[in-house]
């Protein structure tokens, strides 16, 4: 399998505080990567990094996607990540558009491509047929995301005014609108109660094995983590501690020394 | 509460827009039918003279008054699409009587009324080009008053100083304040929140200040006059009658152009993600959404709607100066588009009619104007915080192909 990321070098200080210092690592393709460490390791500014949230300090990150050709995510803006390279991510606080409804949020995922078929507007002002057929067609996949999500009786509600687990599965949708190559989840299980959770584990399979999307996720839910993922990365104090799959990790020394403590290993 | 009438009766829509019809005729009573008389030095109330025309458009504002203040829970009917309980037949009938009566009117009006009735029709659509600006894309500018007057200066210094007609004129009306708003968006907009507002406001004084000073070009606080009145195809410069009722087409066409654009924007990708933004940039942002190409383009499109209206105020008056474009102008706009419930181009308009039009009826109450306005605006913190019109109708609907439709 090749990679679909690939950071090497990766570091990030905020002033004299080294948040994540020199990592390296790479998500494999159709696979689930999940990174985990203490409170305070750095990964949410891993996640910030690679979605270009932020400036990294030095290193690099590549994103390979199955076609074309490779892109330097350092170099691209924001949004641009979500645009071109389609690098769609969570956050661990949800942050939804409140007020706007359920099937709203989701075509704000679609923006850059409704955007393009409208010709900045001028298309979809005039209402050409071009921009009918888009956005007849980017309903029709929002819908089947939130068949899949199970959330098609919302559509028309808030989307603050749903329950938190589903708030969380919106989110994702969301982002599946936007065909993503990677798929960033922050946190998704936080929050959710055990059924939930379990649910969670099949979506997640599902969008890996059999829509193909490449994962990586942030994690404190052991269950899930050990449950699903592929490859796990482990960070304490910014540093990459160990990598491997589940089983490599459970056993690691290091690990375990981070998180049970120096008797523990 | 025990009642005579029948459950079912008080529970419809009818009933409740009656209900409210009757608390705001008590409200607004005095301002239509009382007029304040100055007696030997003494003032008295006294009955105006009856005229049946301007009871009619008191009933039909009564009329949206009880739309608008129907209470909420009423309003979600379906739990999945919160909406007005007004049906889509009786909304049609409010649309085609909104027509006709503003259709006949110069016919059946007198002069003050006519211009009244020009001066809202503007505000309404200044007021609804700043929705786009602060409802849609929620950017609180506090400066797009100065626009309105790069826009009505534009068309008074074309038109006295090079003899260029209206609607030559008109794309340049638009054009100029565009471009302003762009180079001054440019680097502002990347502010937030209160450091945006503080940095249009300031815009706002130094384009008035601009006006004053620059004295060989605007005529400084003298403004400049005799500004030509737009004739369409020769029609429109006979008389006063046939200027005012020209103004009045004009202005009522250009309402309906800014309100036909917001809607439909509302609707595309464009003014889903000024609203995406609105509610969360951040979100916006790692989605794919260029946050300040979006915001760039609101507030451009924003200042060449307010270019327009001020090309059209300009032709209005015939006579524009500093004075029209103060911070006062741009706090009234902007409680018309707060009042109105942000983004709601109904509440908006009817904010519009309680702002601009209740002061000019209710002349001989001038001198509590400003209180009234207090008590207006504290009344509808206490009862509508949201402002008028509060439930957001969202842009799309999912509409099942069969079974019950969310209604």
């Amino acid at each position: 399998m090749s990679n679909v990321l690939t950071v090497t070098d990766l570091s990030m200080s905020f002033g004299g505080l080294v948040a994540v210092d020199h990592i390296s690592f790479a998500v494999k393709l159709g696979s689930i990567t999940a990174m985990i460490g203490p409170n305070g390791a750095g990964k949410t500014t891993v996640f910030n990094c690679v979605t270009r949230f932020y400036t990294p300090t030095s290193g690099q990150m590549v994103l390979t996607p199955e076609t074309g050709s490779a892109l330097d995510l350092h170099t691209l803006s924001p949004y641009k990540v979500a645009k071109k390279a389609r690098v769609l991510r969570t956050f661990q606080n949800i942050r939804l558009f409140g007020q706007m409804s359920v099937l709203e949020n989701v075509l704000i995922g679609q923006h850059s491509l409704l955007m393009r078929a409208s010709s900045c507007s001028v298309a979809g002002l005039l209402n050409l047929r071009r921009y009918r057929t888009a956005e007849k067609d980017a309903m029709d996949l929002a819908l089947s995301w939130l068949e899949i999500m199970g959330l098609t009786e919302d559509a028309n509600r808030p989307a603050a005014s749903l329950s938190y687990g589903a708030q969380r599965r919106l989110e994702i949708a969301r982002c599946l609108a936007g065909r993503p190559r990677l798929l960033c989840l922050d946190e998704p299980a936080a929050g959710l109660n055990p059924k939930e959770s379990l649910d969670l584990k099949n979506l997640l399979k599902t969008l890996c094995y059999q829509h193909g999307i490449s994962i990586f996720l942030i994690e404190h839910d052991m269950s899930v983590v050990m449950d699903i993922s592929d490859h796990i990365l482990v960070l304490d104090y910014g540093r990459l501690l160990a990598q491997g799959t589940p089983q490599a990790v459970r056993t690691h020394p290091d690990v375990i020394r981070a998180y049970l403590g120096e008797d523990a290993a | 509460m025990r009642s005579f009438l029948p459950p079912r009766l008080l529970a419809s829509p009818c009933a409740k827009i009656l209900g409210w019809t009757l608390v705001a005729a008590v409200l607004f009573f005095p301002f239509f039918v009382l007029q304040a008389v100055d007696q030997n030095g003494v003032m008295s109330l006294a009955a105006f003279t009856y005229r049946p025309y301007l009871l009619a458009v008191f009933g039909v504002f009564l009329a949206l008054c009880g739309v608008f203040f129907l209470p909420a829970p009423l309003r979600a009917l379906g739990q999945s699409c919160p909406d007005f309980a007004v049906s889509d037949v009786q909304k049609k009938g409010l649309q085609v009587l909104l027509v006709v009566g503003l259709l006949i009117l110069p016919l059946v009006s007198n002069r003050a009324e006519l211009d009244l009735a020009t001066v809202v029709l503007l505000s309404i659509a200044l007021a609804w080009g700043m929705t786009i600006v602060v409802g849609y894309a929620g950017l609180l500018d506090l400066g797009y008053i100065a626009f309105y007057a790069v826009g009505a200066y534009a068309y008074a210094l074309l038109s006295t100083g090079y003899g260029v007609s209206f609607w030559a004129a008109l794309p340049l009306c638009a054009l100029l304040p565009a471009v302003l708003a762009f180079l001054v968006g440019f680097p502002i907009l990347r502010l937030r929140g209160d450091y945006f507002a503080i940095v249009t406001l300031g815009f706002a004084e130094i384009v008035r200040t601009l006006l004053i000073n620059a004295q060989s070009i605007t005529g400084g606080p003298n403004g400049v006059a005799e500004i030509p009145r737009p004739t369409l195809f020769g029609w429109g410069a006979a008389d006063l009658d046939e200027r005012m009722m020209m103004l009045y087409v004009l202005a009522l066409a250009w309402a309906a152009v800014v309100y036909g654009l917001m809607r439909r924007l509302r609707v595309l990708p464009l003014g889903r993600a000024w609203e995406a933004l609105r509610e969360d940039e951040i979100a916006a942002r790692s989605l794919g959404v260029n946050v300040h190409r979006m915001k760039l383009s609101a507030h451009v499109i924003g200042a060449m709607i307010a270019g327009i209206c001020g090309a059209f105020f300009a032709a209005k008056q015939g006579f524009v100066s500093p004075e029209s474009f103060t911070f006062l102008d741009t706090a009234f706009l902007l409680a018309m588009v707060v009042l109105g419930g942000m983004g709601s181009p109904w509440g908006v308009a009817l904010a519009a009619i309680l702002i601009v039009a209740l002061p000019e009826v209710s002349r001989s109450f001038a001198d509590y104007r400003m209180l009234f306005f207090g008590m207006v605006m504290v009344l509808v913190m206490i009862f509508r915080p949201g402002g008028f019109a509060t439930a957001r109708r969202p842009s799309v609907l999912y509409k099942p192909a069969s079974g019950e439709q969310p209604s």
